[in-house]
């Protein structure tokens, strides 16, 4: 199978010099060794504080490991070597970040949320708001698209209208993986499963590569590939193992 | 132009935040135009008023027949167009040429006087205003002074007199009257003790050119006028027809040293050229003592807009921080970013100043002149209207947009280096 991440003995870890010499070394992620396949999705699982969140941000190139390989759509990842435009540009290109909180940005309009990494690249602005509209379409009913959604600000937004847009956004740019950070950590039930199963949905349809780092166990124990991180060690948990 | 950074840089800042911070812009540039204003418009103005002749050049010469100077005269006026006008004359200067009698009788000062000095200075039609100096308290060097009838603000003690310098202001006005060459000074001294009856006073005024001094004599309710009349003096001398200088007429102080050099080049037997300011050191140090007050504020005024706007930024930034990260995590690198809210720096800066520049003429003329009130309080001379150099109209926003630019810059470029993993994972 082909591999769109690939972690080869990946390290995190806070010196003491980094915590102001009050604590030991931290070691947060301990050679952690992961590959997901294209077009698949993973879920990681774990307690608070066990690391999920860091191997995101360093799949995401939103932090740096200490130690280890990475590998993102079979492109060598070092991003100590790489300078910040290069970084900047494989995050755009290459990865859609869903957070668990929206972080859509409160003074634009939700379709210009969408078009936001579009625009960034460096698109024209009425291809990039074509895009979001489209995408608008595609993962709201046409009643909600009827409250005319994609001109309201976030703040005239559910959490889970918010959280759609989120979804959008990260697909807009059509990247080669998409990172969820418990993408429904922050809302209620219905709203939780309605996010999820359009994700799930959207792999499916789209054949996405999703990273999805979640709490719920309930949405864990239905992706087929799954792994659990336990005082810094990643380990293979099959579905059918979860507990409830 | 990245029309989409700078709309960006337009939602990131907030249209509120960049209004009051326009406004902080706009209060720098009306505080340094008016410091500038009054460094230019006032400075001159004063400097006028201060040595009572408009900016000239007094070139001397071995005394020669005014028919004579007439044609040196028109040599120099044909050397150079920044000349207004020349006028040959005899100067004299110094408290021994000048004699002003007002009869025999010395009449003792022991009532209220209303004394009335009308001078003529040398440059005919330059309307030089005449400025009690000082009052000579001659007589018993030891004499207690705080009974002197004026008010007293310095004194000094020599070999042969006693020097009391009052207050200009003390029951004294300096008046313009439409008067063809020369202005007149009227002052009154209040009733004194009987004990003072017997000293005799001296005044020491000033005009252009001309020291005036006086032993000045009161009689019983009399009211003395002392005339001054430099060609009165000249006849008195016997030199009516002789003349020892040009006084040369400039339309700006500053083209002093361009037309002496051009003088100097003409090879005339000079004996001197003395520029305005040199000759008028005693006054011009005064105002540019002034001036180096008016720039301190400025420069006091720069450096609390600075902080200001610097401190604004800061709070922009920190605000939007974890803006600054979703944005970073989206694919801007640093390099967008800081362009996003650098190009709102400038436009604020640019702004700011144009509405700066429009406020600060209006204010500048408005309240300027109270203010030549209070700085013309001594000199009774109030510029028209205020301007500006034309330069400063371009260096007042450039300054002020570049250091707004760098009010923004420097905690941008601190915040895009802040890890957007930890600002993400904040809340």
């Amino acid at each position: 199978m082909d591999a769109i991440i690939k972690c080869t003995n990946i390290t995190k870890k806070y010196s003491a010099t980094s915590t102001g010499g009050f604590l030991d070394d931290v070691i947060i992620l301990n050679k952690v060794t992961f590959v997901a396949e294209r077009n698949s999705m993973v879920a990681i699982i774990g307690s608070s504080g066990c690391g999920k969140s860091t191997l995101l941000n360093i799949i995401g190139l939103l932090d740096c490991q200490t130690e280890g390989e990475l590998e993102i759509d079979g492109e060598s990842i070092n991003i100590s070597k790489l300078n910040q435009i290069e970084i900047c540009r494989i995050r755009n290109q290459k990865i859609g970040f869903v957070f668990q909180s929206h972080n859509l940005l409160p003074e634009l309009t939700a379709e210009m949320n969408i078009a936001l990494p579009l625009l960034v690249r460096g698109e024209s602005k009425a291809n990039a708001l074509k895009r979001a509209r489209d995408l608008l379409e595609e993962l709201f009913t046409p009643e909600e698209l009827g409250t005319n959604i994609g001109r309201r600000p976030p703040a005239k937004l559910s959490g889970g209208q918010c959280q759609r847009i989120a979804i959008a956004r990260a697909l807009v740019g059509n990247p080669s993986i998409i990172l969820a950070d418990e993408p429904t950590g922050n809302l209620d039930e219905s709203s939780a499963d309605r996010v999820f199963s359009l994700l799930i949905d959207l792999q499916q349809r789209k054949k996405l590569s999703i990273v999805l780092v979640t709490h719920n166990l309930l949405q864990a124990k239905k992706i087929e590939k799954c792994f659990g991180i336990s005082h810094g060690v990643l380990s293979p948990v099959p579905p059918k193992e979860i507990l409830i | 132009m990245n029309w989409f950074l700078i709309y960006m840089g337009i939602k990131m800042v907030g249209i509120k935040r960049a209004a009051i911070l326009m406004l902080c812009v706009s209060c720098a540039v009306v505080s340094c135009i008016l410091c500038v204003s009054l460094i230019q418009d006032f400075r001159s103005a004063v400097l006028i008023s201060a040595s009572g002749s408009r900016p000239h050049l007094t070139i001397t010469f071995k005394m020669m027949s005014w028919s004579d100077a007439i044609k040196i005269a028109g040599q120099i006026q044909n050397s150079s167009h920044l000349i207004k006008s020349l006028s040959p004359s005899l100067r004299l200067t110094g408290k021994s040429q000048i004699e002003v009698r007002n009869g025999d009788d010395e009449l003792t000062y022991d009532g209220s006087a209303h004394i009335e000095v009308v001078a003529y200075p040398f440059n005919p039609g330059v309307p030089a205003p005449v400025e009690l100096k000082s009052v000579y308290s001659e007589g018993n060097r030891n004499q207690d002074i705080g009974e002197s009838p004026v008010e007293i603000i310095e004194q000094t003690f020599s070999n042969d007199n006693h020097r009391v310098i009052i207050s200009e202001n003390f029951q004294s006005r300096i008046f313009r009257r439409p008067m063809p060459h020369g202005n007149a000074f009227t002052f009154t001294l209040p009733k004194k003790n009987n004990s003072d009856k017997e000293k005799p006073i001296k005044f020491h005024a000033r005009t252009a050119g001309t020291i005036i001094t006086s032993p000045l004599t009161f009689g019983e309710d009399h009211n003395d006028v002392i005339y001054v009349r430099t060609d009165d003096i000249q006849r008195d001398l016997g030199l009516e027809n002789v003349c020892n200088s040009i006084d040369v007429l400039l339309f700006s102080a500053s083209d002093a040293v361009k037309v002496a050099k051009e003088v100097k080049s003409m090879n005339l037997s000079v004996n001197s050229i003395l520029t305005w300011e040199e000759s008028e050191k005693e006054s011009i140090s005064v105002i540019y003592l002034l001036d180096y007050g008016i720039a301190l504020t400025a420069l006091m005024v720069g450096a609390m807009v600075t902080a200001c706007l610097s401190a604004i930024f800061y709070m922009v930034i920190a605000d939007r921080l974890r803006r600054i990260a979703i944005l970073s995590a989206l694919g801007m690198n640093r390099r967008m970013i800081c362009y996003s809210f650098a190009s709102i720096a400038v436009g604020i800066g640019l702004a700011g100043s144009i509405l700066g520049i429009i406020m600060g003429n209006i204010v500048a003329n408005i309240s300027g002149r109270h203010i030549a009130d209070i700085m013309s309080h001594l000199y009774q001379r109030t510029p028209e209207f205020i301007q500006i150099p034309t330069v400063m109209y371009f260096l007042i926003p450039l300054s002020i947009t570049a250091m707004s630019c760098i009010a923004m810059i420097i905690p941008i470029s601190l915040a895009v280096r802040v890890n957007p993993a930890n600002l993400l994972h904040s809340e």
